[in-house]
């Protein structure tokens, strides 16, 4: 599978920028998106911080030049942003081509219009119509003409690498020549007072990989890239060298202790690149700032780097907050932006390191070495682990 | 490289489960199909089964139940297709965190909701750590999900894989979406289809399945694509919900006059319906009948070796092929 596929276009919105370039001068002048709730509805306004997308509806409508937003979910409009700034990179680099199509990925779909006429009591019930998450695909893909073939996953917060896996297969057995691949979340009440239920919120700025922990911040965006294959173009960013789903197989929600699940699904996508793990030059964490997830991932990064030998590492979620489904299609982006400006991005907000695990995140813009191969991991309910390996 | 369906089964409004095509139907007289409810205890144990939605009731014991069929205790990847997920959990969570003004709702609810639930049960049941996807495109969910079976069949990446389409329908979502033109004229309803699609050989073969999103279908063409040409199909298998449905009009003139079952009226339409023909289309192929009560129209024929699936809302369509291996 290696050097086969080729990255040739992204594009990302998030709460750190509306676009590629305006995340990256975000991460690399440690400004993270994290405020206090000024988009959602809640009665949490002043209990959470979130990583909202500084843009209302309208707005985004405007960006997009969309003259009616009558049934179309934020969720919508957050892919339609990201997706059409990939695809028109991915043009420009190598023209127009034959089949193209899109893997998207979301957890809540239309949930943000659903709960909003859900509360009101509205009796006409056609809002249901944008509520699937097939809807938002759909509707993103008819925008930037991508409807050869549409798909969308759900593997809750590793959904967008999942979606990156679909899509290398259309390419490799040619259901598709390009395809834009990632995946999008808006905030809603309903994942809000989820994630409070479980009570793994943070109500401060979430510190992932520090010992003083306590949960994450839920954020909104979309993420995607474009992938084609690589001897059918002229100019593209890097290759997808690598990648793997495994199940951790220990509980609905919780990770396992010894990250059986996060070892497996690192240790087959390291085996696919046929890189040995010191040629990793950095690894985007999952690293949501839960008690869990860090240490469960912290121990399965030990398992296969080595105690002491693992890379530069961050969680760029103290930036973006965790977007959910569209954590790894915007993380695939902000990888791919580090292979091209040979850049590792720090992890905000940290101070002390886990007891027992001797890792400390990178905490400092490191732009003094090559960045060849990056590692990204995306974990989610289900016991879903996924990992995508970019190289230069 | 071949790639066979080594079992199949469903649990619908009709009495399938365990069973081949079944001979006549159900009353069916309420206004939604709800499934026919298997001694569920046989595949999960009673403690697990309080905890477990029908949707997730249903898609664990038939995907426990294909692969007993096909003896295998590990796949080596789960991959289900559902429409619209695990609707009662979200219901329930949705209200209650709407009633009690966001007072911190049941987590059980909001754990469960997650479309990926069904293949996580699956795995956490089987302990099994192998790849595992859930797709959500409305009614071509379980199609992407079978296309992803089967990439990564053809990749190497496996030699069995669970694959199946589950959603399920409760009086709250009937309540909610009766009045929606997308179900004017159709019966709403639930099921389960799994599989184990496979490297080795058994009776039903897999061909393909095809997906299409536009206005006009060349169906010979993808039909070559799929490696058969139009004349050599035995029976077709609709989506037709009603005797004259116009969207069906263009496949059935280039048809012609085949044997033709249709199975929405009597199951009920969702998302993932689809399965339920695919599992139709495996009972047809390897005992070579068909119950007269699922023809559409009265043409019988001499063999069923080549069944052919199609599916269709609005310009989004689907073709499935399945043929008798070794004929």
């Amino acid at each position: 599978m290696s050097d086969n596929i080729a990255v040739t276009g992204f594009g990302v919105i998030c709460s750190i920028g509306t676009n590629a370039q305006e995340c990256f001068e975000s991460l690399v002048n440690k400004r993270t998106g994290i405020d206090n709730i000024k988009y959602l509805e809640t009665v949490h306004k002043d209990a959470f911080k979130l990583g909202e997308v500084k843009r209302s509806n309208e707005e985004l409508a405007e960006m997009l030049g969309l003259t009616s937003i009558e049934g179309v979910s934020r969720t919508t409009l957050l892919a339609m942003v990201a997706a059409k700034e990939a695809q028109e990179l991915a043009i420009q680099n190598n023209g127009t081509k034959s089949r193209t199509g899109i893997v998207s990925s979301t957890t809540v779909g239309g949930m943000d219009v659903t709960e909003q006429n859900y509360l009101k009591k509205t009796k006409d019930y056609s809002y249901l119509y944008s509520h699937p998450c097939g809807d938002s695909t759909k509707k993103v893909a008819e925008l930037i003409s991508a409807t050869d073939y549409y798909t969308t996953l759900n593997t809750a917060c590793s959904s967008g690498t999942n979606a990156l896996i679909h899509g290398v297969r259309l390419l490799k057995y040619k259901v598709l020549d390009r395809v834009i691949v990632g995946g999008v979340d808006a905030l809603t009440m309903f994942t809000l007072n989820g994630f409070n239920s479980l009570k793994i919120l943070d109500q401060d700025f979430c510190k992932p990989f520090d010992a003083g922990r306590k949960g994450l911040n839920l954020a909104e965006g979309a993420g995607y890239v474009v992938l084609e294959r690589a001897d059918e173009v002229d100019k593209s960013y890097c290759k997808v060298s690598g990648f793997a789903n495994a199940n951790d197989a220990y509980h609905q929600t919780a990770s396992s202790p010894d990250g059986e699940g996060a070892y497996l699904s690192m240790n087959e996508a390291l085996d696919m690149s046929g890189l040995n793990p010191e040629q990793i030059d950095y690894i985007n964490v999952h690293g949501t700032g839960t008690d869990n997830n860090d240490l469960s991932e912290g121990t399965a990064i030990n398992r296969i780097f080595g105690i002491g030998k693992v890379p530069p590492f961050s969680s760029t979620k103290s930036y973006t907050g965790h977007t959910l489904a569209a954590a790894a299609g915007i993380e695939a982006v902000f990888s791919v932006m580090s292979i091209v400006n040979n850049v590792i991005y720090p992890n905000l907000n940290f101070k002390t390191p886990i007891e027992g695990l001797n890792m400390v995140p990178n905490t400092e813009v490191l732009k003094d070495k090559a960045v060849k191969h990056v590692l990204s991991n995306s974990f989610g309910f289900g016991g879903n682990n996924s990992t995508v390996i970019f190289s230069e | 490289m071949d790639i066979y369906i080594k079992s199949s089964d469903a649990i619908s409004a009709q009495l399938s489960f365990e069973k081949g095509l079944p001979e006549y139907f159900e009353s069916g007289e309420e206004s939604f199909y709800n499934c026919v409810k298997p001694e569920y205890k046989k595949y999960i144990s009673p403690k697990l089964l309080r905890r477990m939605s029908p949707i997730i009731r249903n898609g664990v014991a038939c995907s426990l139940s294909v692969l007993k069929q096909a003896g295998i205790e590990q796949p080596d990847a789960i991959v289900v297709g559902t429409a619209l997920g695990c609707l009662r959990d979200t219901t329930s969570f949705l209200t209650q965190l709407i009633e009690e003004k966001e007072e911190l709702p049941n987590p059980t609810h909001f754990i469960q909701s997650t479309h990926n639930t069904i293949a996580g049960q699956i795995a956490l049941l089987l302990k099994c750590h192998n790849y595992n996807f859930t797709f959500s495109q409305m009614h071509n969910s379980f199609e992407t999900a079978l296309l992803d079976a089967q990439m990564l069949i053809l990749d190497g990446k496996a030699s069995n894989v669970l694959v199946g389409g589950v959603d399920e329908m409760s009086e709250t979502t009937y309540d909610l979406i009766k009045g929606l033109d997308c179900y004017k004229g159709t019966k709403p309803g639930e099921g389960a289809g799994f599989f184990v699609l496979s490297r080795e050989e058994s009776v039903v073969k897999f061909e393909g399945v095809r997906i299409i999103n536009s206005d006009k279908v060349d169906f010979e063409k993808e039909l070559k694509d799929m490696g058969l040409e139009l004349d050599e199909v035995d029976l077709v298998i609709g989506g037709n919900n009603q005797e004259d449905e116009a969207g069906y009009m263009d496949f059935c003139s280039v048809i012609g006059n085949k044997p033709y079952l249709w199975y929405k009226p009597f199951v009920g339409e969702y998302g993932t319906a689809s399965s339920f023909a695919m599992w139709m289309a495996c009972k047809v192929i390897e005992e070579q009948k068909v119950p007269e009560c699922w023809m559409k129209n009265r043409i019988a024929s001499e063999k069923y070796n080549k069944v052919l699936i199609y599916n269709k809302v609005g310009n989004e369509h689907s073709l499935m092929l399945m043929t008798k291996n070794k004929v």
